[in-house]
């Protein structure tokens, strides 16, 4: 696919996938980029080539827990779960997201 | 992920792309699958989940790049951080870089030497297999060679120790140049070189047919004589030597690292004769062999213990007792001074480095408490503690690491320098001596050691600037704070530390420097002045008689005393000062009247009689030396070998066997006195014999020259009335007048002689002097820091109190208080560290270093000025700022 339009923001990767991964549970990397299109109403895709390699960063940093599991159809995948430290890293996100957004926001309100 | 499976990747990376791959590929069918259900067809369906995942190859390589390299681009990431750090404050950086350095290259070259003397002093093949076998005797003293028909038995018969090899010492005389010249020969059994591995650099080594007599007249020659007498002339081999008047054909050439078994001349066949491979019960060869592959030396031990009994049983007169024993070549050649000077400079060494930790440390500490604003912002903008950890103990590491390569570049230039200071021929006695160097065999463990310092001494500041940091930390001002208790307790115990390593390592380094010039400076027992002394070897063949012996002793000594300008001279069978001392098994009547249990026995046994030095020493010996006679009387011309044989014994011996009556008129015997009891006639002062590395035995027996005149070597001296080197010529011509054929070397006065025998302990003595100026300078630069840091820290109290009322003299009295109590505290331990230090280096080298207390004071009182300085003069330079000005900062 490889649309410039729709990829995920630079940088904005991490916290989408902090998230879809704290909100799913136990959860493969197939599945995190169904429940991000999903939960985006289709706005957002996430490129594979950039998924993978971020989610072996993140399972270094320590805030993703990464294992090889069996899925409901017995199937052999591995699975990411988040970690404390994780969700310490998603709240700090968050809370950059936030910010970062309203900055923008402002500016474009008033510039 | 933790560094484990990191580090796994990095070595399973095959295996790591299997699984992201699977992992991918589980991506793209659930993908198919979707699109299955969604309605398109199986094989439509995949081609699209393919097209939509994009390249695998690349995605893979790049999650696969995350997994192998992610770490280490933070690591990247560290170290840039830290070199910006460094940049950023050269001054101390440099500082405490050198610091370690110094501590990491004095350590490093310590190892380089103990590498060259203790773990590789041999560079042969199968070094590790080759292995010296000993005949030995439970309980008795002897020097553990073997009887030429005891060590053919054993060629026969030992299976697990292959290739076996006899060799003797062999005082050649080499005639037919413009003077005869004493070599250092060695007697060596064909397969000799061949078990060492090594090939000749010319011609070939011993034929298997010429350790017959007559067949062997042939020599190999070392790569030093070649130089010396060839002046390295390729077409040497053929070339004939006359070697003790028997002409011997030149065969082979020895490789230069090849100098084995020490300071090697020339080597020739050991040859038996009929009658000497019969001999059990002369024993003078060492012996050498290879374990066999697969065996291992207890197995081969077990073997060889069969062979001693069963040749114990055939020849019980002759071994009775003896049994054969394995040992290494390490452990059969290695001086046990060799690991005494290992010991000492190896904890010298590892007390600078502690130092300088210690200084690293202090500065870690310091500036952990600077730093706490920076580290304040970091964590306000999200870093996380460990991340900060990491940083900081990165950082330290990298500076480590700096310093380790500079303490490695230092090292071997301090050992090309420790090798070219020490002469060639010196050299080539000290074993393993030409293979110090630095090797990456050790001397990695000096970059794992920076790594290992760098993590240790780090991360204690580390916590220490973390702990009860928050984001108030951001406005905290400087003023006042002294950081946390911890970091406070922590630099005074620095200080302690500092104080009390610098002390021990000052001690032992004073105490080594005492001893060895005393060695030098006090003549020991004789007075050196105006000595000249010079050394023969007499042939076996022409002086076999005692008689011929005794007559050439008494006619040089007649010429030398008759050369003008001569005062007195004598001959010996060793003088001090020559690297070595002769012993004899000496049997006290008294002590074995005494104990009367199993009297024949202990007479017939003269393996277990104590050992003492032996000097058969001409008439006017006493004299010519300037060696005081205590009591009784000297020899005199009436002890002739008819009349009853007298003895004289050193102060020590006499106070060892009659400690509390006089030894005149007591009688011992001498293991090869034949039966016969000397009477003790006069006791004289000891003398150092300067063999330092044998630890220091001052027992001695003097025995008169006419009653038993020594083989082989035989040494004179004579004390001149001038100047003892203008003698020199008519000396040498003495030795020529009584016997043209005689070698004469190691003509020179005594106090070189004494100057050459103290090379080691001297070298020692520098070498634990640079130890000792090095952990001084380390700890000066260490204390005044850490003092002047916590001063500049108070400064603020300071000021406080000097505007409620208290004087700078008070406030200044106050200070030195606490710096005093610290000072006492590292004095005080490093004392005790000192004295144990000291206790164990006199048990070492006995009778060389000798405690003292001057050493003690002046070194301590040194350091204690130092440290009271280091608190005093920033103190006062506080004290003089007005007090309004030091609060208004």
């Amino acid at each position: 696919m490889g649309m410039a339009r729709n990829d995920v923001l630079q940088g904005t990767l991490d916290l989408l996938v902090l998230k879809a991964v704290a909100a799913q549970g136990r959860t493969h990397g197939y599945a995190i980029t169904a429940h991000i299109h999903r939960a985006s109403d289709d706005l957002l895709r996430v490129e594979e080539g950039s998924l993978y390699p971020a989610l072996h960063r993140m399972a270094q940093a320590g805030w993703l827990k990464a294992e090889w599991g069996k899925t409901e159809t017995n199937r052999e995948a591995r699975f990411y779960s988040i970690t404390p430290l994780g969700r310490k890293q998603l709240v700090t996100e968050e809370e950059d997201w936030a910010r970062l957004r309203e900055g923008v926001q402002r500016v474009l309100r008033y510039a | 992920m933790s560094l484990l499976s990191r580090l796994r990747n990095v070595f399973r990376a095959d295996a790591l792309s299997d699984e992201i791959e699977r992992e991918m590929a589980f991506h793209i069918d659930r993908r198919a699958e979707d699109l299955v259900t969604a309605g398109m067809s199986p094989g439509r369906a995949r081609a699209e989940a393919r097209r939509r995942f994009g390249n695998i190859g690349k995605h893979s390589d790049d999650t696969r790049n995350t997994d192998l390299f992610g770490w280490f681009a933070t690591l990247v990431a560290d170290v840039r951080y830290a070199l910006r750090a460094m940049r950023a404050q050269p001054g101390p950086t440099l500082i405490v870089g050198l610091t370690l350095a110094f501590g990491l290259g004095v350590n490093a070259a310590v190892l380089g030497i103990m590498d060259g003397l203790l773990l590789r002093p041999y560079q042969f093949r199968d070094y590790e297999r080759l292995v010296m076998l000993r005949e030995t005797r439970v309980g008795a003293s002897e020097n553990d060679v073997a009887s030429p028909a005891n060590f053919l038995d054993w060629k026969r018969e030992s299976r697990g120790v292959e290739g076996l090899v006899a060799w003797e010492g062999w005082d050649a005389t080499l005639s037919g140049g413009v003077e005869p010249e004493r070599l250092n020969g060695f007697k060596v059994s064909p397969g000799f070189f061949e078990l060492l591995g090594v090939r000749p650099a010319l011609g070939r080594w011993f034929a298997a047919d010429e350790e017959l007599p007559g067949n062997d007249r042939r020599v190999v020659i070392s790569d030093a004589f070649w130089r010396n007498r060839f002046a390295a002339d390729s077409a040497v081999i053929g070339k004939e030597l006359i070697l003790d008047d028997v002409a011997h054909v030149i065969v082979g050439l020895a490789p230069a690292k090849l100098d084995f078994p020490m300071a090697t001349d020339v080597w020739s066949p050991l040859a038996f004769s009929a009658a000497r491979a019969n001999d059990r019960s002369n024993r003078s060869l060492a012996v050498m062999g290879k374990l066999a592959e697969g065996v291992t030396r207890r197995e081969a031990q077990a073997e060889l213990n069969v062979v001693a009994r069963r040749i114990e049983t055939l020849h019980p007169a002759t071994n009775r007792g003896r049994s054969i024993s394995i040992s290494t070549l390490s452990e059969a050649f290695i001086e046990d001074a060799a690991y005494v000077v290992n010991g000492i400079l190896q904890t010298a060494a590892g007390l600078v480095l502690l130092v300088a930790c210690a200084n690293l440390a202090g500065v870690l500490l310091a500036r952990s408490i600077d730093r706490r604003r920076e580290l304040a912002v970091r964590i306000a903008l999200g870093a996380t503690r460990t991340r900060i950890v990491r940083q900081l103990v990165t950082e330290t590491i990298v500076l480590s690491l700096m310093a380790s390569s500079v303490a490695i570049i230092c090292a071997h230039i301090a050992l090309g320098a420790l090798r070219a200071s020490v002469p060639a021929d010196v050299a080539r006695q000290v074993e393993g001596f030409n293979n110090i160097r630095l090797d990456w065999a050790v001397v990695w463990i000096i970059p794992a050691l920076s790594i290992l310092i760098g993590l240790l001494v780090s991360l204690f500041p580390a916590l220490t600037a973390l702990r009860g940091m928050s984001s108030s930390a951001l406005k905290e001002s400087d003023r006042g704070t002294v950081g946390s208790i911890a970091n406070l307790r922590g630099r005074q115990g620095l200080v302690v530390a500092e104080i009390s390593f610098a002390l021990s390592i000052l001690i032992a380094a004073g105490l080594t420097l005492r001893s060895a010039a005393r060695m030098i400076d006090k003549p020991g027992g004789f007075d050196a002045d105006r000595l000249l002394m010079m050394q023969t070897t007499l042939s076996e063949r022409k002086y076999r008689e005692p008689a011929a012996r005794r007559r050439f002793a008494g006619e040089l000594v007649d010429r030398l005393e008759h050369v003008p300008g001569v005062e007195a001279a004598a001959v010996a069978n060793i003088l001090p000062a020559n690297g070595w001392s002769p012993a004899t098994p000496v049997l006290v009547e008294d002590e074995f009247v005494g104990g009367n249990s199993g009297r024949g026995d202990i007479l017939a046994d003269p393996g277990r009689w104590p050992r003492s030095g032996y000097r058969s020493v001409s008439e006017n010996f006493l004299r010519t030396m300037g060696i005081r006679l205590l009591s009784g009387r000297g020899f005199d011309s009436a002890d002739r070998d008819e009349r009853q044989p007298v003895a004289m014994v050193s102060e020590s011996f006499a106070k060892r066997f009659w400690p509390d009556r006089s030894a005149i008129g007591k009688r011992i015997r001498l293991a090869d006195s034949s039966g016969a009891w000397l009477t003790v006639v006069g006791v004289v002062a000891d003398v150092n014999m300067y063999n330092w590395w044998d630890g220091m035995d001052y027992t001695a027996v003097y025995v008169p020259l006419r009653q038993a005149p020594p083989s082989g070597v035989l040494q004179a001296v004579v004390r001149a009335r001038g100047e003892p080197s203008d003698v020199i010529t008519a000396a040498r011509a003495a030795v020529r007048e009584v016997d043209a054929s005689l070698p004469v070397d190691q003509l020179r006065t005594l106090r070189e002689a004494v100057v050459a025998n103290s090379r080691g302990m001297n070298l020692l003595a520098t070498m634990m002097a640079v130890c000792g100026g090095i952990a001084m300078l380390l700890a000066v630069v260490g204390i005044y820091g850490l003092m002047a840091y916590t001063i500049a820290q108070r400064t603020q109290e300071f000021g406080v109190r000097l505007a409620f009322g208290a004087t700078a003299a008070d406030v200044l009295r106050l200070t030195l208080r606490r710096a005093a109590r610290l000072t006492a505290t590292g004095l005080g331990v490093g004392i005790i560290l000192g004295w144990i230090l000291a206790r164990a280096m006199t048990a070492a080298l006995q009778g060389v270093v000798a405690v003292d207390a001057t050493t003690f004071l002046v070194v301590a009182s040194t350091l204690a000025v130092v440290s009271m300085l280091s608190a005093y003069l920033p103190a006062r330079r506080a004290l003089r700022l007005d007090p309004a000005t030091i609060l208004r900062q």
